[in-house]
């Protein structure tokens, strides 16, 4: 097989993947471009699909609810990607050393990877709902209440919905990266870690200029999936706020549910859904860019 | 020495600490799956449930169809897991090694920006009218369109970390390229593979939206139950929090057995040479 | 003072309809009874016993048929075998239809239809639930799509795109050939939410209403009493005006009423999924329309931002964590002792009388919902936004219709196998659900319930649905809903104030009715309107 001119038997290996993905992903990609610049009604019998160019786009560029639901999936962005990261690693590298119990422990770590979105709302909402929930029951016990400054107890969930949605996503995701560049570490050759030790490197900058570098592919990768997938996240807010009170939670995503689903306005939540591609696209390619990731 | 004790005491009080915040949570839904209904909301809570019931998991898993929703998803994670797997990471292994196929990697990745919402109403047309719709294959197809890319893109960066030397002296030793790709890289990239497996598992056992519009009575998978229990008016915590728990037993196994092989593959590292 | 006038001569007519309802009903089932007798197709046994009740002040005289075999006379000769696919919101109100654990008595009496219907009528339904938070973009799809529901069961928020969108087959020929009583149903049933353009669409399925609940046995402790008059001057009753009700409120909170060594609270309403309701139950008794006849939304406004200021003024007297209690912790501040009052819906009675929480039976008191003096006169509304209504749907081949339209009388018809009676997942919407004839059947549904209260409970329940309010259903209903609700949470978290919550509210409605099509949603509006007058609902 050549490509530009070179030949690689390497191209083999990726045509299946080229294949199925254009099969599937094409068909919707489309419909949902469109979509976008149409007009279609179809909550009415027999209602047919009107093209009105732009509109949907113009109408978009001044819904200042969108432009908040952006921000607050920016503002998750910010908070989320980066705690979960250093989290992950941390515990990554903590757990790089045998030490008693660590398989077990480990687990441990790794169980909320195996709850779905919803299910995390849910139980998170559980453990945060005031008077019933364990924090507010140890918050009052401790004093903590007073200790922030409160004068009664408050409901976190809806004091702070947006903080409350990032702890209990940094719950769910740290084992995500946990898992990864524990996966990285083990594929480090040994012998260059040892080497340094021996040469009495201190573990910080081991860590640091030899670990570190040869773990950047994996975690650029882990930082773009997990970026596209705030972009994306539902499940979460979903259940524990439903974007509310108000606004205050509404992430881009359930903005675009609600347009596509609850309204029906299809189209209009089509041409959403290309925008936020769009700043997504934007996001990574600077993230790639800045990050110097090597294809 | 005292150097050593303190940092390990540190380190310690760090796994101690995050340990905690990950279990605490997992056993308050596990207190809640115990409680009978007139519990679920009690002042104070109740830290242990007492009296103890298994009337949640009962109603949970037989009569709302907590166990067709068990396997209904194991089919389709484990399924779409293997496909991607194998599919997604030839792929990944062949834009690590394929200089110039940047747009291509990019082209994949990119399939994973596009929200849900744009497959669900797309497919649900597509798969109706193929009259594919509440099949487990549907699902699974529909799975695909993140978790190739996913695959691909993960194992791609594993790849990136195996020099090239490897396959190159195989090659030179007379492999052929999907030779030397089964015989050296593959057992040495092992840790990646399981990785990836696991994460590959996990994102379709959980995928939400897609699921809903594509599956009715047939195959009912897990999350598309968890609505059940919102019922009108009363939202059943305890029977939510049973079925939960029970379905996080399958995903736990597959995550253990390949957290055995992760683990061993951290203490033995690989050898270079 | 167009409002005095109306609301006399509508009280007078209220009570007036309530016997000759009574009356009505008698005859009807007296009527049924014969018209069955004479149709048997099969050979049951059959006991008929004529029992005299008195219940309220009313005498009536009701035939009570107990069944004691399966088959059972069907009237009309049941269709053939028909196969018919069903769509209903998961869980609770999925129920009646199906339930493996089904109680031949006792709190799950009357669920699990299906077979019975099989049984009897030969129709074999083939039910898929759905979840309740997707369920409108779940039935649209199937509608525009696959057409592969026959009879699909829905709030009747989104009657305005499921009816308004030409999705229901009308009703008409069958109400006249199966002898349905249209008049069984309370008004906002009856003209507003199972008919659109004239014609009938939809039938009831579960009668959600909002109903005022209150600590009978504390209310009737005279030492309260005397503690009560003393502060305020009056008698302790059941609030009727929404000042009243924030006065008995501030009353209960902050000390143990109830001796348990807990300090309680007055009240608490269903914030967290339907904020936009417990607005509208003060709206509308304020005599506030969801648009007028051009379209302006939430007029008068400023009885809006009146509503919209109680609203929040009531807040200081529920228990902390309110504005995230869902329905079942609403429940449960009355069935737990927390608070004296609750405005809710219907399922507060029934859980008190299924005797398995701490406050029991006739400890809860059922009251009309409270209301405003306007022009007057007090106006009382009783917001039913959540009950359900089925339809069927247009994709149903013809030879099925007949079928299905029987499966949706079934679901209705109290005088052979079950009643809604809250704890079987359904609520009463019609009068004869809650006539003293129903009693039986809800007290086998409701068996710690002493018969008084439950007699208690049903004029109760009668009384709000008659004073039932509709929720919005133009097409695009949940847009507009959605922006109310979550303005109104704003306000009631002092974010901003209800005068600005509810001038933002207007703003965004115009724009979105601009955006649905001004003059559409004009006309269909217009055409509800016509439902409100004939409904008795339209002020002036």
């Amino acid at each position: 097989m050549r490509i530009g001119g070179q030949k690689s038997p390497y191209f083999i290996f990726i045509l299946p993947s080229l294949i199925i993905l254009s099969a599937i992903i094409v068909f919707p990609f489309v419909f949902n471009l469109y979509l976008s610049f149409q007009k279609w009604d179809i909550r009415f019998r027999g209602a047919t699909p009107e093209f009105i160019g732009i509109t949907n786009y113009l109408k978009a560029f001044s819904d200042t609810r969108f432009f908040n639901s952006l921000s607050k999936t920016l503002y998750m962005l910010s908070l989320a990607v980066p705690l979960e990261f250093f989290f992950g690693l941390l515990l990554a590298l903590l757990f790089y050393e045998p030490f008693k119990g660590r398989r077990l422990l480990s687990l441990f770590i790794l169980f909320p990877l195996a709850l779905s979105d919803a299910v995390v709302g849910l139980v998170w909402g559980l453990v945060l709902v005031p008077t019933y929930g364990p924090v507010d029951y140890f918050m009052r016990i401790l004093g903590l209440w007073d200790l922030l400054g409160f004068k009664k107890p408050i409901s976190l969930v809806t004091t702070y919905p947006m903080e409350m949605i990032i702890m209990a996503d940094i719950w769910q995701w740290t084992p995500f990266f946990y898992i990864v560049l524990l996966a990285g570490l083990a594929s480090l050759p040994r012998e260059i870690i040892e080497a340094a030790e021996i040469d009495g490197a201190a573990r910080f900058n081991v860590v640091r200029y030899i670990m570190m570098p040869m773990l950047k592919q994996v975690i650029g990768v882990t930082l773009i999936i997990r970026i596209t997938d705030i972009f994306k996240t539902f499940g979460l807010p979903y259940v524990m706020t439903k974007g509310g009170p108000g606004f205050a939670s509404e992430v881009a995503s359930l903005y675009i549910f609600n347009q596509a689903l609850q309204f029906l306005n299809v189209t209009y939540a089509a041409t959403l859904t290309i925008i936020l591609i769009a700043a997504i696209t934007i996001v990574i390619n600077v993230f790639i860019r800045g990050y110097r990731l090597k294809f | 020495m005292k150097n050593l004790t303190f940092s390990n005491f540190i380190k310690f009080l760090v796994i101690t600490i995050s340990v905690i915040f990950f279990l605490y949570p997992l056993y308050w839904m596990a207190t809640m799956a115990f409680k009978p209904e007139t519990d679920w909301a009690s002042f104070p809570p109740k830290l242990i449930p007492n009296p103890a019931s298994l009337d949640n998991f009962y109603k949970g898993l037989f009569t709302m169809g907590g166990l067709q929703g068990i396997f209904d998803s194991f089919i389709i994670a484990g399924s779409n897991m293997v496909l991607s797997l194998m599919i997604g990471g030839l792929a990944g292994y062949g834009l690590s090694r394929y200089r110039g196929g940047r747009n291509i990697a990019f082209f994949i990745l990119s399939q994973r920006f596009a929200p849900p919402i744009v497959f669900t109403l797309a497919f649900f047309a597509m798969f109706s009218l193929m009259g594919l719709l509440d099949t487990h294959i549907s699902v699974i197809i529909a799975h695909l369109t993140f978790n190739i890319p996913f695959a691909v893109w993960l194992m791609k960066s594993f790849f990136d970390g195996i020099p090239k030397d490897l396959e190159e002296s195989a090659m030179v030793d007379g492999c052929s390229p999907a030779g030397a790709f089964l015989r050296v890289v593959l057992p040495v990239s092992l840790p990646g593979i399981i990785a990836t497996a696991v994460m590959l598992f996990m994102f379709s056992w959980n995928e939400f939206l897609i699921q809903l519009f594509l599956t009715r009575s047939a195959v009912k998978p897990l999350p598309t139950l968890i609505p059940r229990f919102y019922g009108g008016h009363d939202i059943l915590y305890g029977v939510v929090c049973a079925v939960a728990l029970f379905a996080a037993i399958p995903p736990i196994v597959i995550v253990a057995i390949f957290h055995k092989y992760l683990v061993r593959g951290l203490t033995m590292g690989y050898v270079k040479g | 003072m167009g409002f005095g006038r109306r609301f006399s001569r509508r009280e007078a007519i209220g009570t007036a309809a309530k016997v000759a309802a009574g009356v009505v009903i008698a005859g009807v089932v007296g009527g049924v009874a014969g018209y069955y007798a004479g149709a048997t197709t099969a050979v049951p046994t059959v006991k008929t016993e004529t029992k005299t009740v008195t219940a309220a002040a009313q005498t009536i005289t009701t035939t009570v048929r107990e069944v004691s075999t399966k088959t059972v006379t069907a009237g009309v000769p049941p269709t053939g075998p028909v196969t018919i696919t069903l769509a209903c919101d998961a869980g609770h109100n999925y129920l009646p239809w199906f339930d493996p654990k089904e109680a031949p008595e006792g709190g799950h009496y009357g669920q699990n239809q299906a077979p019975k219907i099989k049984e009897v009528l030969g129709i074999d339904i083939v039910g898929e639930e759905v979840d309740p938070g997707t369920e409108f973009s779940i039935y649209m799809a199937d509608l525009t799509g696959p057409g592969k529901y026959n009879i699909i069961v829905y709030f009747p928020t989104y009657n305005g795109d499921i009816l308004g969108g030409g999705w229901a087959v009308p009703l008409d020929e069958y109400i006249k050939k199966y002898r349905i009583n249209l008049d069984d149903l309370p008004p906002v049933y009856r003209y507003l939410y199972c008919s659109w353009g004239g014609k009938t669409y939809a039938l009831p399925y579960d009668g959600d209403f909002h109903a005022l609940y209150y600590r009978k046995d504390v209310f009737a402790n005279s030492d309260i009493r005397k503690k009560f008059k003393d502060k305020y001057g009056r008698d302790l009753e059941p609030p009727k005006t929404y000042d009243e009700y924030l006065q008995v409120a501030e009353f209960f909170t902050g000390w143990d009423w109830d001796g348990d060594g807990e300090v309680e609270y007055g009240t608490v309403e269903d914030f967290k999924d339907l904020t936009w309701g417990i607005f509208f139950d003060r709206f509308a008794s304020l005599g506030g329309l969801w648009f007028d006849e051009e379209m302006n939304p939430l007029v008068p406004n400023d009885a809006a931002v009146k509503a919209l200021e109680d609203l929040v003024k009531i807040t200081d007297y529920m228990p902390p964590g309110f504005l995230e209690f869902g329905a079942l912790e609403v429940f449960d501040s009355m069935t737990k002792g927390i608070t004296a009052m609750t405005l809710t819906w219907p399922d507060v009675g029934p859980r008190a009388g299924s005797g398995e929480f701490p406050v029991k039976g006739d400890q809860v008191g059922t009251a009309l919902v409270p209301g405003y003096i306007v022009g007057g006169k007090l106006l009382r509304y009783s917001w039913t936004g959540v009950g359900r209504v089925m339809i069927i749907t247009v994709h149903t081949p013809e030879e099925k219709r007949e079928a299905a339209f029987r499966v949706l009388k079934w679901m209705w018809d109290t005088s052979v196998y079950w009643v809604p009676s809250g704890l079987n997942g359904e609520d009463p919407f019609a009068y004869s659900h809650t006539s003293p004839g129903a009693l039986s059947h809800w007290k086998k549904a409701n068996p710690a319930w002493s018969e008084e209260g439950i007699l208690d409970y049903m004029r109760a329940a009668a009384e709000n649905f008659a004073h039932g309010y509709p929720d919005l259903y133009l097409p695009g209903a949940a847009q507009y809903t959605d922006l109310l609700s979550r303005y109104i949470m704003m306000a009631v978290r002092k974010e901003i104030s209800p005068k600005d919550a509810i001038s933002r509210t207007v703003e965004e409605w115009r724009r979105v009715t601009k955006d649905l099509g001004e003059e559409k949603q004009k006309t269909l509006w217009r055409q509800q309107i016509v439902e409100y007058k004939r409904a008795g609902i339209w002020p002036k």
